[in-house]
């Protein structure tokens, strides 16, 4: 009777044993986590455009004359975003007109000193895509030169009264 | 004749001896049980992040699972026990349209992947926090619109 009742003791302590040497560490478990991200969509100016000052308009001119920006204004925008840029003339007429390589007309340089007198002129965005002032983003490290300059007609420059005095202000606006 | 009855007396004497030594024994006999708690891992559910690049902005956009309204996978495992904890990228740290791997990738880190978890048992479920930053370089040129990865968490026992 002793005998028998050593051996099932040790048999129970054999089969947890068994057991315990089961549960070395022998597997994994795993998740996953998504992950999602909005690029959202967004421009800025990237570089303020200016022009010579003073321009200097040929008055005896037969043809018309373009005076490209000396900086260019550069617009960023988040990558593949269609924008259009409006222009509005100070001292023209022209409010948020879109801007084309063809260019806005309604435009108007007006002398401080004499209001009366103004020289119309054309500004033009040669940088669009289309000739329709669209114009594609390529990122905030890639901005967008919008390609700006101002056309005097012969016949507005040859009509113009002799300032130094002559200014606008234009305003651009990037709808995107 | 005389001689024979002396040897059996003797017989006798011997048994009654061992018949009197087994009485005087304690028998206690014993059962040792022992349990082994298994070290194990289960019941390992997902997470999210979700965030907002703007691609127009100079700095590292930085998310992470325990911030603005992000889940943490969560597992459960043996109390008090430590596990090994891996975060993995399935597409090589890619955020990339349709999550394919390839569309207009935004490369990324992920940081604060700990490196182990203490389980809390089976009654609690022990969240995995980690995070990830976005250099500028990665985003200031990416395609408008959503941008995806999955991140395989793994924890060894």
């Amino acid at each position: 009777m002793k005998k028998v009742l050593i051996i099932a003791a040790a048999g129970l302590l054999g089969s947890l044993m068994g057991n315990a040497w089961a549960a070395t560490p022998s597997g994994f478990s795993s998740t996953n986590i998504t992950l999602s991200a909005q690029v959202d969509i967004a421009c800025q100016e990237a570089q303020k455009g200016t022009f010579p000052a003073p321009l200097i308009i040929d008055t005896q001119s037969a043809v018309e004359q373009v005076f490209p920006a000396s900086v260019d204004e550069k617009i960023a925008c988040t990558s593949g975003t269609v924008f259009t840029v409006r222009v509005t003339s100070a001292n023209g007429s022209a409010v948020n007109q879109t801007c084309t390589s063809s260019g806005v007309n309604s435009m108007a340089l007006k002398s401080l000193g004499s209001p009366a007198d103004v020289i119309a002129y054309t500004f033009l965005c040669a940088g669009d895509t289309d000739g329709l002032g669209h114009f594609t983003g390529a990122g905030f490290g890639i901005p967008k030169a919008i390609g700006m300059s101002i056309k005097v007609a012969s016949a507005d420059a040859q009509a113009a009264v002799a300032h130094a005095d002559y200014a606008d202000t234009v305003t651009m606006t990037i709808f995107y | 004749m005389k001689r024979l009855q002396q040897y059996t007396a003797v017989a006798i004497a011997v048994v009654i001896l061992l018949g009197g030594g087994a009485q005087a024994a304690t028998l206690t006999p014993a059962v040792t049980a022992t349990g082994t708690v298994l070290d194990t891992c289960s019941s390992a559910v997902g997470g999210s992040i979700t965030f907002t690049i703007d691609p127009s902005l100079a700095g590292p956009i930085t998310a992470a699972t325990n911030a603005g309204g992000n889940t943490a996978p969560t597992v459960k495992c043996t109390k008090n026990q430590v596990h090994a904890v891996t975060c993995a990228s399935a597409t090589g740290n890619k955020l990339t349209i349709g999550n394919d791997g390839v569309t207009d990738p935004i490369i990324y880190t992920i940081t604060g992947c700990p490196a182990g978890i203490t389980g809390q048992g089976f009654g609690t479920a022990t969240p995995i926090d980690f995070g990830l930053s976005v250099d500028a370089a990665a985003y200031q040129n990416a395609l408008a619109g959503a941008h995806v990865d999955t991140i395989t968490v793994t924890i060894t026992y």
